[in-house]
Formats: C-alpha cells, sequence, structure tokens
C-alpha cells in the first residue's frame, strides 16, 4: 500500500475510527463516480467530430474568452476589495463584507435576474446606458459581468483571508524602512499572499467557467455570442443527452487541470513554508 | 546630520506619558518593567501608533507629530530593530538590504553599492543570495541590522534586538553593534532588560515605570548609584566602573580594584588597556569582613555600609566604595555578628570567578 501512496498505513498513528472511513468512501464515490460514468457513456466513435463541430467549439472559445476576462475583473475589482475589507473593521466594513459574499449563497438565477434589472434596458444604471446607445443585457458582455458577480466573492474571499493572517507585521517594517503604502502593497503585502492569490484566481475562472444561471437570465442564448459551454450543453441536452456528453467531458478535463494545479501548489506552499 | 529628538507622548491606551529629549547622535537605553510602556514609546516615535494630543514629536526643526500634524512612517527616517528579525520572507538576503535604498528612490548602481557596504558590515556577505528561511536567529539578525543600517536612518529604534538570541552569539552582535554606532550618526534608541546592553551600548538612559519616566540621566550615573529601588532591582547585580587595567581589571580613580573575566568578545578579542569598562557581579559574589581576611584574595575593597535592607530571608548590605554602590548579600546572622550599621567600615572580598568585565559605551 505504502508503494502506492495511499498513505492510508498511517492509519495507527492518527487513530482516526474505522466507520469514519467507511462513510468518507462513500463521500468520494459520490463525487467521483459521476464523472466516470460520462466516460463510460461518451460515444468515442463520433467524439472528435462533435467536439470540433463549430457549434461546440463557437461554446468552447466564448466560455474561455468570456471566463479569462471576468477572471481579470476578479483580480482588478478583487484585490482592493480583500486588502480593505482584511485591514478596516468598521461596521461599514463589515456589512459591505457580507453583502459582497451574496453571490456565493444566492441561487445564480436569482442574480441573473438582479443584473438585468440592473443593466437591462429598463434597469437602473442599463436605461441611462439605453440612452447613451450601450446596450448591456443579451451581449457577451453580459456573459462577462454574469461571471463576474459570481466569480468575485471567490477571489475576496480567498485573498482577504491570507492578508488577515500575514498581519501587519511586514508592512510595518516596509514603512518604517521608507515604503509608501502603495510601494508595500506592490512589495510587500501582495507577494507575501501571492499563493492564496492563485489559488483565489483558479477558483474564480473554475466558477466562471461554470456559470450558468446568471448568464441564461441576463446574457440569453444566442449561439456564438452569450452561449457558453454550459448553456451549449443544456440545449444539447434537452434534446438528446448523449449528444451533450462530449463537450461535457472537454469541462470535466479542464476543471480536473484546474484543481490538481491549485492543489499541487497548495503542498508545495506548505512544504516552502516548513 | 543628526538633530536632538524631543519627545511629548500623551497615551491613555497602554498609558504613556512621557516627555525627555533624546541627545543628537547619542544611544540612550530605555529600561524597565514589563508593560511600563517601553515598546510603545518607540512605535509612537516610529509613527506606527498616533499617540493621543497633545502628543509632539520633533526632530530638530522638523515636527513629526503635533496638534494635527502627523508625518507617516516612511516619511520619518526612524528605523526600528526588532527582537524577531522580521526579513521580508519572499525576498533575498541582498534584496532585503537593498528594500530601502530602493524605496528612497537610488539608481540601481547606487542601491548596489549601499547593500555591498552593509552586507560587508554586518559580515552576512557571503548570505546575499539565501532566503531568510535558510538563516539561523543570528544570522538573520545581522541580516536584519544590515537592512536597518541599509536605509542610513536618523533616528535608529532597537526592540530588544539581542534577547531572542544564544548569549555567545547575542555578545558578537552587541559588539557589531558597538561598532556600527560608534560614528553617531544618528539618534539610537534602545529597549533592553540587561544592565550590561545598556551600559555598553549607551551613553545615556530613561527608566520608564508604569508609562511614566522615573529616572534620566547618565547610564554610568544611574546604574551604578541607583536613585530608586526601582533601577537597583532592575539592575538586579552590581555594577563597577572604571577603567580597564591588567587586560581583566577594573580600577576606579582612587584605586579601587575588581578583578574578573572579560566576557566580551569585542573585534581583536577583548577590549585594549585604559579603555572605559564595568564588572558586572552578583550580591551574592560579594562577602563582607570586618578586617582583611586571611589568604590573598584578588579582589578586596574598602567600604563604608550605607544600610541594610531585607530581601526574602537574607539581608542586603549597599555599601559606598569611592562613591560607587556595592550591594552584599550575606545572612541575618552575619548582620548580627558582625554588627553591621550605617556608617561602619567594612572589607568586601568579590570572588573573581563571578565578576564579568565589559566594555562601557564612550561619552
Amino acid at each position: 500500500m505504502t508503494a502506492l501512496g495511499t498513505g492510508l498505513d498511517r492509519r495507527g498513528a492518527t487513530g482516526l475510527p474505522a466507520w469514519a472511513y467507511a462513510i468518507a468512501a462513500v463521500g468520494v464515490a459520490l463525487i467521483v463516480v459521476p464523472p466516470l460514468a460520462l466516460l463510460f457513456r461518451t460515444p468515442w466513435g463520433t467524439f472528435v467530430d462533435q467536439v470540433t463541430s463549430s457549434s461546440s467549439l463557437d461554446a468552447l472559445r466564448l466560455s474561455l474568452t468570456t471566463a479569462a476576462t471576468s477572471t481579470v475583473l476578479c483580480l482588478v475589482l478583487g484585490v482592493p476589495m480583500a486588502v480593505i475589507f482584511a485591514r478596516h473593521d468598521g461596521v461599514v466594513v463589515r456589512v459591505l463584507r457580507a453583502l459582497v459574499l451574496l453571490p456565493l449563497v444566492l441561487p445564480p438565477v436569482v442574480g441573473g435576474l438582479a443584473l438585468l434589472y440592473t443593466f437591462g434596458r429598463l434597469g437602473i444604471i442599463g436605461g441611462r446606458l439605453h440612452d447613451a446607445g450601450i446596450d448591456v443585457a443579451f451581449t457577451t458582455t453580459a456573459v462577462v459581468l454574469a461571471q463576474t458577480f459570481v466569480a468575485l466573492p471567490f477571489l475576496v474571499i480567498s485573498v482577504e483571508g491570507a492578508v488577515r493572517v500575514i498581519g501587519t507585521r511586514y508592512e510595518e517594517v516596509a514603512a518604517t524602512l521608507g515604503a509608501g503604502p502603495s510601494r508595500t502593497l506592490w512589495k510587500v503585502t501582495l507577494p507575501l499572499v501571492a499563493p492564496s492569490l492563485v489559488a483565489g484566481l483558479v477558483l474564480s475562472f473554475a466558477r466562471a467557467l461554470g456559470e450558468f444561471g446568471a448568464t441564461i437570465t441576463f446574457a440569453g442564448n444566442a449561439p456564438g455570442v452569450t452561449q457558453t459551454a454550459p448553456l451549449a450543453i443544456y440545449v444539447a441536452a434537452v434534446d438528446d443527452p448523449q449528444a451533450a456528453v462530449p463537450l461535457s467531458l472537454i469541462l470535466v478535463v479542464i476543471s480536473l487541470v484546474v484543481v490538481v494545479g491549485v492543489h499541487s501548489r497548495r503542498r508545495r506552499g506548505e512544504a516552502g513554508a516548513m | 546630520m543628526s538633530a536632538d529628538l524631543d519627545v511629548v507622548i500623551e497615551q491613555a491606551v497602554p498609558p504613556l506619558r512621557i516627555e525627555h529629549r533624546f541627545g543628537a547622535g547619542r544611544t540612550t537605553a530605555v529600561v524597565g518593567p514589563n508593560g511600563a510602556g517601553k515598546s510603545t514609546m518607540l512605535r509612537v516615535i516610529a509613527g506606527l501608533v498616533r499617540g493621543d494630543e497633545p502628543t509632539r514629536i520633533t526632530l530638530g526643526d522638523q515636527v513629526f507629530r503635533d496638534r494635527g500634524v502627523f508625518v507617516p512612517p516612511h516619511r520619518r527616517g526612524v528605523v526600528q530593530l526588532l527582537q524577531d528579525a522580521r526579513l521580508f520572507p519572499h525576498l533575498t538576503v541582498a534584496d532585503n538590504v537593498a528594500f530601502a535604498p530602493a524605496a528612497q528612490g537610488l539608481s540601481r548602481a547606487q542601491v548596489r553599492e549601499r547593500v555591498s557596504r552593509w552586507l560587508e558590515a554586518a559580515e552576512v556577505a557571503d548570505l546575499a543570495d539565501r532566503r531568510p528561511g535558510e538563516l539561523s536567529g543570528g544570522q538573520a539578525q545581522r541580516v536584519a541590522i544590515a537592512r536597518a543600517m541599509a536605509a542610513q536612518p536618523r533616528i535608529l529604534l532597537l526592540d530588544e534586538p539581542f534577547r531572542a538570541l544564544d548569549v555567545d552569539v547575542a555578545s558578537r552582535l552587541r559588539a557589531l553593534m558597538r561598532e556600527l554606532l560608534a560614528d553617531h550618526g544618528r539618534t539610537t534608541i534602545m529597549v533592553t532588560h540587561d544592565p550590561v546592553d545598556a551600559l555598553g551600548l549607551a551613553e545615556d538612559i530613561v527608566v520608564l515605570d508604569r508609562g511614566r519616566i522615573v529616572e534620566s540621566g547618565s547610564t554610568r550615573e544611574v546604574l551604578t548609584n541607583p536613585g530608586s529601588r526601582f533601577t537597583a532591582s532592575l539592575a538586579g547585580l552590581n555594577l563597577f566602573v572604571g577603567t580597564l587595567v591588567d587586560a581583566n581589571c577594573v580600577v576606579d580613580d582612587r584605586g579601587n580594584r575588581v578583578v574578573g573575566t572579560v566576557a566580551d568578545d569585542a573585534p581583536g578579542g577583548g577590549i585594549p588597556d585604559g579603555e572605559p569598562a564595568a564588572a558586572t557581579f552578583s550580591p551574592r559574589a560579594v562577602a563582607v569582613y570586618l578586617h582583611e581576611p586571611h589568604g590573598s584574595p584578588r579582589t578586596m575593597l574598602r567600604a563604608t555600609v550605607r544600610d541594610v535592607v531585607p530581601r526574602g530571608d537574607h539581608a542586603v548590605v549597599h555599601t559606598d566604595v569611592g562613591g560607587q554602590t556595592v550591594a552584599a548579600e550575606v545572612t541575618w546572622a552575619a548582620v548580627a555578628d558582625l554588627a553591621l550599621v550605617p556608617g561602619l567600615g567594612v572589607v568586601l572580598v568579590i570572588k573573581a570567578s563571578e565578576v564579568r568585565v565589559s566594555a562601557v559605551a564612550r561619552r
């Protein structure tokens, strides 16, 4: 067993009860078996053709570009929020923080509806934009906005926690060494939280990539414009579930790469901190 | 050049009420019990804590803090050196030392020149490419010293920088620090628990208790003639100050000699004869006689009893030796046998093996 690197031989040392392992096995199965089921149902004969069909490629390309754009927006908007939330503890900041984390628990469809009533033609902001000749709803911009809306809290939580943990000790040293607030942020705070920043970015990207509810409500389902991979999968699955499998498998692979990437980074970070 | 640092601090939590002038280019030791407000005082001077009104901090004609004025820490030229080195873990040793010069906007060549100068001075040039995680405690503190000095601060604040280190490592760093401070190019304030640190590095001393200054003056005078029982108990040790002769012997200007061991490994190994030096020893190492004892003890001082006070189940006899106070811890039985009363002439014998001789900051 040791040769396989399961680590289960350490059970004696940690002294966990056997039933915990049994229940954990059920939990692992619940998560691992369904993606494997996809593998078994994949029509391998037509896999390449289906994945490289123009509608699949359009959806994938749109998904990757919008998710990447949303991730950049999360970075730009989320980092200042995270450091401010970490360094201030007033009532206002605490309330704002709770509000910003709302998309984590809000059903995405509701989020999409809220965005529609903000940026839609009849929305508070969208109305004025429309008067100025700009329409946001049901465009690619709407896809990016919807994804950013649901993904931003992941980045904020991840970075804020890390900034809290490192505390102000190094920032104080930087200040007495003559570094102003900006220099301290760039040269000390952000490099120190880099591992968490990367983890937050990856989580945001993954969340944006998988976005469905807010997108379909706020951006619609126009092929090539707002139809991202999850929407394409859904549309295909309504007619014929089998036809949706190849694209789904591609998303599983992308997600897997992302998760494994973050996990191995974490492990290396922990080892380096010892 | 450096100027006098005038400090008025008012602070409610933790309570602090201080008014003091730190002399230009001088080193001042700040001593006092835990919770006396020593570190808070440094933080207010550095600008890391604002201080309540009417806190006022000025360096020469430059105002750091006054009513409605608050100069942020990065514009004060005040560097802190702490008990933990606090090197930036993501930067190499060289980049840590380069941090302040780079923040000052120096050219790349100037930064490199300053980094190599201070890495050399702190004797850590060979560690330049290491990460802080790969350094020992003593090495890290040396790098921290280089980093602080590379900022070329106008005010240097030391907060027990040797406390977390082994005795011999601390002693070597103390010698390094003495060398670096010798140019008097900045005003230095050093919080310490160790009277040897205070005596070895600081010309002046401030004794802080419960947020107030209870004594201040020349380190030598305050520590050898403690004006308050607090200062005496703070030191806990006898300090006999004079000039070094015969490599290991401290002699005062009246010819009283105390023999000991030079514990300070200053560069060149030891202190040259004729330098100011102090002998440090416990009151327990001092025996009291009415007449010169038989044999030939290496240290024998003629003294006058000043008072006898209880300490635990023993008595402490304070005596006057040529104007300096030397305390001896004896049993109550001895007090009775010798009939020790104020004004009595006695002979003190001090075991040379328990006397530590160290260098004293020159005035």
